[in-house]
């Protein structure tokens, strides 16, 4: 079978207000905006909305590891208005793209930062669970203040474990 | 500000039967499964569940080239207890708050078109067209289709732009 796609080019998170969720996804997750648009103007039939021009703002977010990365594109829409009357999924066995994973070095810490903020809902507090490849995983599962899954994964190598 | 967040890991998408997911993910999109995964005791809590334990069948899956370890995978998940909710699809609107899609880049978005698009059960929303970008002293040209997979989760195609 032909491989022809390269790459995972961006998932897209759609959210009611950006300068809100660039304080959660910047100032508190600390990932960074390599592109910003305001204001932009677009044809709407590649996102749904045939014969009609659709605005957005929109940050491309991407973590530490930069090379190849696949980014977030962070979208609030403007005209039509980002739909926040309904919420986000629920359960996570709705079908659909239900949460997203992020590699991180110190799940406790990030943790007792957004403990202090009080707009997120945690799922489940931070565990421990081993790693199918060996060594195990600290994990911690919340929703962001819109609502939306996501997962902290900091993997910790078998030699650094205390027996 | 600290940079908590290494990698982005994976995003990951719920469907009904993974099997068949599997037959258009790898056998048409030509994603790798790098790790499998079937078991009845995967941590509720941790995703949100009421049980203590759940069921799961799940593929990662990596793109042509991809390195396993320092690339965004697919976690594509079925849910064998409690089961996948297939009644109510992925969102219809890409304005509906939450992780709304996917983007994913190939060489040629005419030819990914074409062979994405004599897959039972997928919906072609917007046909390849381009986009022209204006910025001073540079147009760019990028190119562009979408479409709904065999579940209604929403995937965005775009080729590497051209000056």
């Amino acid at each position: 079978m032909d491989r022809y796609i390269n790459r995972l080019f961006h998932v897209c998170i759609t959210v009611p207000d950006i300068e809100k969720a660039l304080g959660f996804y910047q100032d508190v997750l600390g990932l960074e905006s390599i592109g910003s648009l305001r204001n932009e103007k677009a044809d709407g039939a590649v996102l749904g909305f045939p014969g009609q021009t659709i605005e957005i703002h929109a940050n491309h977010l991407c973590g530490k590891r930069k090379e190849n990365a696949t980014v977030i594109d962070l979208i609030e829409f403007l005209t039509p208005r980002s739909d926040a009357g309904d919420k986000p999924y629920k359960l996570m066995n709705h079908t659909g793209i239900t949460r997203m994973a992020f590699d991180v070095d110190d799940t406790d810490a990030i943790y007792r930062k957004l403990q202090q903020r009080g707009d997120v809902e945690m799922l489940c507090e931070p565990c421990t669970v081993v790693a199918p490849t060996g060594g195990s995983l600290r994990i911690l599962t919340f929703r962001d203040p819109f609502g939306i899954v996501l997962e902290l994964i900091q993997f910790i190598p078998e030699s650094a474990q205390k027996s | 500000m600290d940079a908590l967040i290494k990698a982005f890991l994976h995003v990951c998408i719920t469907v009904p039967d993974l099997d068949e997911a599997l037959r258009f993910y790898r056998d048409v999109l030509g994603f790798k499964s790098v790790f499998e995964t079937r078991t009845d005791k995967a941590d509720g809590k941790l995703l949100g569940f009421d049980e203590e334990e759940i069921g799961i069948y799940a593929h990662h899956v990596l793109t042509a080239g991809a390195e396993h370890g320092h690339s965004t995978e697919i976690n594509l998940i079925e849910y064998t207890n409690p089961k996948t909710i297939a009644e109510e699809g992925p969102y219809l609107q890409m304005n509906h708050v939450g992780i709304t899609r996917l983007a994913l880049l190939v060489a040629d978005v005419k030819e990914a078109c074409k062979t994405i698009r004599v897959h039972k059960g997928v919906q072609i929303v917007c046909e390849p067209k381009e986009i022209i970008i204006r910025e001073p002293g540079m147009t760019i040209v990028t190119r562009w289709f979408s479409f709904r997979d065999p579940y209604g989760v929403f995937i965005a195609v775009t080729e590497p732009p051209k000056m």
